[in-house]
């Protein structure tokens, strides 16, 4: 057993002694390969970040187009609100009553033309003044 | 390797981190010397193992990520690419002996290929009975000693069975007890032939 240890230490001793003249700083052509990658990775970076910032400017660019926001000297686009024509008919009515006369009437519907309700607008709107 | 050598690092180096790759030698490159010089032994001395370690560190500049994303272990995954470029080595060398045998005579007296170079006397015995055993043994003996890796580390490089390669790690230990008991390198050779 101790026969066994000693050629063992005397294996790592080898071992040692052979490693014992490694130069302490790495080889120069590893070194200036290491400054060469580095170089690399910064470009390979730079590039990569570019690219990332022009698809972020895209992806802006067309969700503005897509939600109508104005570009630079245009006016923002107006909502349009959608009324159906008896609305119409109504907000003229109740905004000017002396115009009664002149307002227009509803369109009659299938109950009127029917004869089931006979009442027109103008006619309850009378009533209202009244 | 006794100090730990994290994944991290080896990624960090492949990215052209300076202090990665100067911590990466510092840890690794001094045992992968002695690993190529225990390999090369006959041919090749300390600037040659250098540069088999300096091509092998290299090389972890030019591969892919996901190669280095495949690496189980960064010491054994090195150890193996400097056995592999020391065996290239050591084959190219011996071709061009084979092609010119009177310059190696020169070289020798030159210093630097000699089977001794850059090893004190006082191992002498220990690398002629190393240079004796078969080359399946005298490796696994380098990578457990010179290199510093585990069985494990040893398996992974050599793409071996853990328990193959402790079995042959005992079995070159045996011959080395012989080879020094009985004095005579070459019995140990016959031995393991």
């Amino acid at each position: 057993m101790s026969a066994e240890l000693d050629l063992t230490a005397r294996l790592d001793a080898l071992g040692r002694s052979l490693g014992a003249s490694a130069p302490l700083e790495p080889p120069a052509a590893f070194m200036q390969g290491v400054k060469h990658q580095h170089k690399v990775t910064m470009i390979k970076k730079s590039v990569l970040a570019a690219l990332a910032a022009a698809a972020v400017i895209a992806v802006v660019l067309v969700a503005s187009r897509q939600h109508g926001t104005p570009e630079k000297g245009e006016k923002p686009p107006v909502p349009r609100r959608l009324e159906l024509p008896a609305v119409g008919a109504m907000r003229s009515i109740v905004n000017s009553p002396d115009d009664i006369d002149e307002a227009p009437l509803l369109p009659a519907t299938d109950a009127e033309n029917e004869g089931d309700v006979p009442l027109r607008v103008k006619e309850w709107r009378k009533e209202l003044v009244d | 390797m006794h100090e730990f050598v994290d994944h991290a690092l080896l990624m960090r180096t492949a990215r052209g981190d300076d202090a990665a790759a100067r911590t990466l030698w510092a840890i690794l490159g001094p045992r992968l010397i002695a690993l190529a010089k225990g390999l090369m032994r006959s041919h090749g001395g300390e600037a040659a193992a250098l540069d088999v370690v300096q091509t092998v560190f290299c090389r972890v500049l030019d591969a892919d990520r996901s190669t280095l994303a495949d690496v189980k272990d960064v010491a054994a995954w090195l150890a193996r690419g400097v056995r592999n470029e020391s065996l290239n080595h050591h084959r190219a060398m011996r071709r061009r002996d084979l092609n010119t045998r009177n310059t190696s005579l020169e070289s020798k007296a030159i210093g630097g290929h000699g089977p001794d170079a850059g090893v004190g006397d006082s191992f002498s015995e220990l690398n002629a009975a190393l240079d004796a055993l078969p080359e399946s043994l005298r490796e696994i003996v380098l990578l457990k000693h010179a290199a510093g890796l585990t069985f494990d580390q040893i398996a992974i490089s050599l793409d071996d069975n853990r328990s193959t390669i402790a079995s042959r790690y005992a079995k070159a230990l045996k011959l080395l007890r012989e080879g020094a008991r009985n004095g005579s390198v070459k019995e140990t050779r016959e031995v393991c032939t």
